[in-house]
Order: structure tokens, then sequence, then C-alpha cells
């Protein structure tokens, strides 16, 4: 069985019926929101890596002051 | 000469090529070439959809997605409106791969009946339930290219560009689409004259 089904029409559709649908305004006005999701997209991609990279960096410096402080001799006077 | 047909004279495509450079900042200049290619764009989704709601959503598509893309649009020495009709014929597909239904094929009874009488002395009326049965047998992709050829008037590499094929594919394809309905209809006509 083919995957495509053949029809055959008696008449043309019309310029004026094809014409009904016509309207590069509407064209426009949907490829300026679509431009605008995207931008807003990207700027909400870009703010998530930005936070993402900020806490990873807040982590790194938190640890290696973890691992400094550790690392420290143990002064005389805290024995006492 | 008739731009919706594909065949542009040299000076043509070399204004057509103005326009798209110019609506690469300016969408608005893009407004001249939607004017001139949206009946052709239009026919060729309503061929494929036989639907007209469904043949105006998808048009205002493939010229949102021009114009989205216009920046990365290449001359390759094929018209302009090849590029709409590629658009045309992915966002064709994506409309049936998301609602997983049979391809449509609505062709005018009056392109076929002239495509036969240029062959045939016959009346073109009794032939016409045949090739109806002979083009539904015919492989979806085989169809797709005769529709292009034949149907839509475009040349073998305007076919290659829109179908992302080598010309020589094209040229292959169309011929091996011939040969098939030549094959199904000798097929045919051996059962008819055994009955």
């Amino acid at each position: 069985m083919s995957s495509h089904e053949i029809r055959f029409r008696r008449k043309m559709i019309t310029s004026r019926k094809i014409g009904r649908h016509k309207d590069y305004n509407d064209v426009l006005r949907k490829h300026e929101k679509r431009g605008m999701y995207k931008r807003i997209l990207k700027i909400v991609v870009f703010v998530i890596f930005l936070l993402v990279f900020l806490y990873m960096v807040s982590s790194v410096v938190h640890l290696t002051r973890k691992s400094g402080n550790k690392n420290q001799p143990v002064k005389e006077e805290s024995i006492k | 000469m008739d731009r919706n047909s594909g065949h542009l004279t040299n000076e043509e495509i070399l204004e057509e090529n103005i326009l798209v450079e110019e609506s690469r900042s300016d969408p608005k200049k893009f407004g001249k070439l939607y004017d001139r290619y949206f009946e052709a764009i239009f026919n060729f989704i309503f061929r494929r959809t036989d639907e007209e709601e469904t043949a105006a959503d998808l048009t205002s598509q493939t010229f949102i997605k021009a114009l989205e893309n216009i920046k990365k649009y290449e001359f390759r020495g094929v018209p302009f409106s090849a590029w709409l009709f590629r658009i045309a014929t992915n966002e064709i597909n994506k409309y049936y791969r998301k609602k997983n239904k049979k391809k449509i094929f609505s062709i005018e009874e009056d392109l076929v009946k002239g495509l036969i009488s240029e062959d045939t002395t016959d009346p073109i009326e009794d032939k016409l339930p045949m090739i109806l049965q002979v083009l539904n047998e015919v492989p979806t992709q085989l169809v797709e290219i005769l529709e292009l050829r034949f149907f839509e008037g475009r040349s073998f590499k305007e076919i290659s560009y829109i179908l992302e094929i080598s010309e020589s594919g094209a040229k292959m394809r169309t011929y091996r689409a011939l040969e098939k309905i030549r094959q199904i209809v000798k097929l045919n006509k051996g059962d008819n004259e055994q009955s």
C-alpha cells in the first residue's frame, strides 16, 4: 500500500481566493514576535549560565578556604 | 517571462539578488519577494495538502522561516523561488510527520489533461481513472519529483536544490518514475486484454 493519495481537482484555486490569505504585515508581526522570544530566550540562557558560573566559583572559593583552614598549624595557646 | 515558473533571465536573477540583499538588513523589503511568490508557494502547498486553511498556515510559516533565515541564504545558480520551495517542502514534510497521515497530492485535472493530450488522440476523460490508479501505485518519492517537474514546471537543477539531491539523482528519479508508470500501464493493459 502506498503512503500517499492522489486526488484530481476539477478546478484550480483562484487568485482571488488565494489573495484572501495574503497578509505581509501579519508575517512581519509574527517574525518580530519570534525575534523577541528568541532574544528573551538568549537572555534567560545567559543569566542561567552566569548564575551557574558564579555558584561554581563561590563553591571553589569556599572549598579552598575550608581546606586552607584545615591545613593551618594548630596554635600552642589553643592547646593550653 | 513567468517568474513563478522559475525560468528567469540573468537580469531578473540579478534584480532578485539585489532585493534579497536589501531584505537582509530591512525585513520590509522582503515584502516585494513575498508578493511575487506568495501565489506560487500557496498553490504548491495546496497541491500537497488539499486544504485551504492548512495551505494558508504553511505558506505563512514558509515566509516567516525565509525571513528568519535570509541572512544564511546563498545564491547557488537557481532562482530565489527554489529556496522558498525547499523551505515549503520541509514545512509540508514536518506537517505530515506531526499529523501522521498519508501524503496528499491534489492535482488539477486540466493540468493532467494538458500533459496527456500531447501523447494521445484517444478521449482524455477515459484515461483519467487509469492515471489516478497508476499515480497511486508509484512510490511517494517519485510522485514528488513528477509533481515538481511536470506540474510546477521546475528544472532538474531546481528540483535537485529543492529536494537536496544531486542533479543526476533528480534526472534518474524522474526517469525511474516514468519507467515505473510505463510498466504499470503495460501490466494494466495486459490484464484488461486477458479479461
